[in-house]
């Protein structure tokens, strides 16, 4: 086997072998899908478009690791893309409870700033990117009547 | 009179159906998420082997009978004006790739040496009338709930869903056999 037969080899085995660390360490202890995919977005350099984690960067190399957790972006975004509108309130909810901050602080900054749009992958389907970002406004619009017609209730 | 009236409105929706076909819409060549891809752009959402067709998920019965549920009427209405934006990129882009499959193939027609002229005219039937009744939709999503004409929209997406896949594996096809 020539040289570059092998990098191509190892490339892609450091490259698998870090996305099931990525799942196994880090993914499964993140609640809900949505946690993951903005944790997800969160290691993607907004210039480059690079997705970085200095941890798993020293076992791995950075090819592997970007690789790994692009990968693991698309297939979480998929996911959430093809869940019920349902769910996706459920998520956000999920969501906005292990944030830390306070739940009226959160809606009001995802309603105004829209922050989950920098959460899409590049190259993801246009329709499916508008379908995701659509639910969740209207989720986060179901969520916030909830909550008035809670603090109407006597 | 009365027949006059539906000719009239059927004249009435060609003419702006053709219109919109003749005039791509800015949406249909550089949407809200970035441009649809041609041909060319077989890479992630549109390689033959991640595509996945949408319709089902956009005008599902479960987030219909989910937001009715919540018994308001101002989400209701936010519902459908949502889903009304989305079914209306979803058939641009459709409309848009119709328009990349007919430009691709009129490359390929005049490059090919023996040409099927009556298989060239049926190819060329089936992406006018597949785009006529994309540019049709479109205006009666504009004006209607978009869930009346939904099975409308999901048939004829289907098809156009094949034809782009079929467009997909011709051009790996070309793509690997070079």
């Amino acid at each position: 086997m020539n040289a570059v037969g092998n990098v191509g080899k190892i490339a892609g085995t450091s490259a698998e072998s870090a996305y099931e660390d990525l799942w196994r360490r880090t993914l499964s202890r993140i609640p809900g899908d949505l946690n993951r995919l903005i944790y997800l977005a969160s290691t993607r350099d907004y210039n480059s478009g690079r997705y970085h984690h200095a941890g798993l960067e020293a076992h791995f190399g950075f090819e592997a690791v970007h690789q790994a957790l692009e990968r693991a972006h698309r297939e979480v975004f998929s996911k959430i893309t093809h869940s019920s509108l349902k769910d996706v309130v459920s998520g956000l909810e999920q969501y906005i409870s292990n944030c830390g901050e306070s739940p009226e602080d959160v809606m009001r900054s995802w309603r105004r700033l829209q922050p989950y749009r920098v959460a899409i992958p590049i190259n993801s389907d246009p329709i499916a990117a508008h379908l995701l970002m659509s639910n969740l406004k209207l989720g986060l619009e179901v969520l916030e009547r909830r909550r008035a017609r809670a603090q109407d209730r006597p | 009179m009365s027949m006059l009236f539906i000719v009239v409105l059927i004249a009435f929706l060609l003419f702006f159906a053709v219109l919109h076909f003749l005039e791509p819409s800015a949406s249909a060549t550089e949407s809200q998420f970035g441009a649809p891809q041609g041909l060319d752009d077989t890479a992630g959402c549109c390689n033959a082997e991640e595509f996945v067709s949408l319709g089902e998920l956009i005008l599902s019965d479960r987030d219909w009978e989910f937001m009715r549920r919540e018994q308001n009427p101002a989400l209701n209405e936010l519902f459908v004006q949502e889903r009304r934006a989305v079914v209306r990129h979803w058939l641009d882009q459709s409309a848009g790739r119709l328009r990349l499959i007919r430009a691709r193939h009129v490359q390929r027609s005049r490059l090919a040496k023996d040409i099927n002229l009556v298989a060239e005219a049926r190819v060329f039937l089936l992406l006018f009338y597949l785009s006529l009744v994309f540019g049709v939709l479109l205006i009666l999503v504009r004006f209607f709930h978009p869930y009346r004409s939904r099975a409308l929209a999901q048939h004829f997406q289907a098809k156009a869903d094949l034809l782009w896949l079929s467009a997909l594996n011709t051009e790996s096809g070309s793509t690997d056999s070079r």
